[in-house]
């Protein structure tokens, strides 16, 4: 699988690493991120998973989110590598957290190294990588 | 916040009012939005490196250098072999981040 409709919402299976600090989430298997072609961001993860790891020992840059609503929010961030184990390839890119956050959403930033097909009448999903990846 | 004056060309101060009222109808702040996301999108661009294919990632302790590579796994791997304490480091992207994006529909606080 590795992607796949999630109650009607297209989802990636991802682990995702902090290389500085040695920490990888999950430890085993994969976690489901949401794609959302509405964020322009890398990769948005929950607080606690943030914390897990470790990128909350690092120093982190901030910039704000404009949300649907209009509203501006602060998130903070720093670097961090997203592997997608069905492809064999892994990213790297800018990973952050907002107050509240409570799924793990893949943006543009990411999915612009992806090829991306999504075919909602039969509820079907395509990804592979369209530059030359980083192979593990 | 600081207010500029500005003068424009006749043809695209029009284009720019079509476009504000477009996107934001005759609500206040309109032009200053438009603007402020205009000059966002074209710092990123002039800011970008001149071969944007190639990211490299650098660790920054107390704002100095002490290591620099092509990737993630790569800097972790200098740090290490340095011996470098990797808490409250500062990585940096060649690529550098933008200070405002859209984020979507599913980020909700």
């Amino acid at each position: 699988m590795g992607s796949y409709f999630l109650e009607g919402t297209p989802v990636l299976e991802i682990v995702i690493r902090n290389p500085i600090m040695n920490k990888t989430f999950p430890v085993e298997d994969k976690v489901v991120a949401v794609i959302d072609t509405g964020f322009e961001g890398f990769l948005l993860v929950p607080k606690d998973i943030f914390e897990k790891l470790s990128f909350d020992q690092l120093a982190v840059d901030e910039r704000r989110l404009i949300l649907a609503n209009g509203q501006y929010i602060r998130s903070v961030g720093t670097y961090g590598e997203v592997v997608v184990p069905n492809l064999g390839i892994k990213f790297d890119g800018f990973i952050e957290t907002i107050e509240g956050a409570e799924e793990i959403v893949v943006g543009t930033n990411l999915i612009e190294n992806l090829k991306l097909v999504l075919d909602y009448c039969v509820r079907r999903m395509e990804v592979g990588a369209c530059k030359k990846p980083v192979r593990r | 916040m600081g207010i500029i004056t500005v003068s424009l060309d006749d043809d695209i101060e029009k284009k720019l009012r079509d476009f504000v009222k477009r996107m934001h109808g005759s609500r206040k702040g309109g032009i200053s939005k438009v603007i402020e996301r205009a000059l966002e999108n074209y710092f990123a661009l002039i800011d970008k490196p001149i071969n944007s294919g190639k990211i490299s990632f650098k660790a920054l302790k107390d704002d100095t250098i002490v290591a620099e590579a092509n990737t993630l796994d790569e800097l972790a791997s200098v740090l290490r072999k340095k011996g470098i304490e990797p808490r409250g480091l500062r990585i940096v992207s060649s690529k550098p981040i933008r200070p405002v994006v859209h984020g979507g529909y599913r980020i909700k606080p």
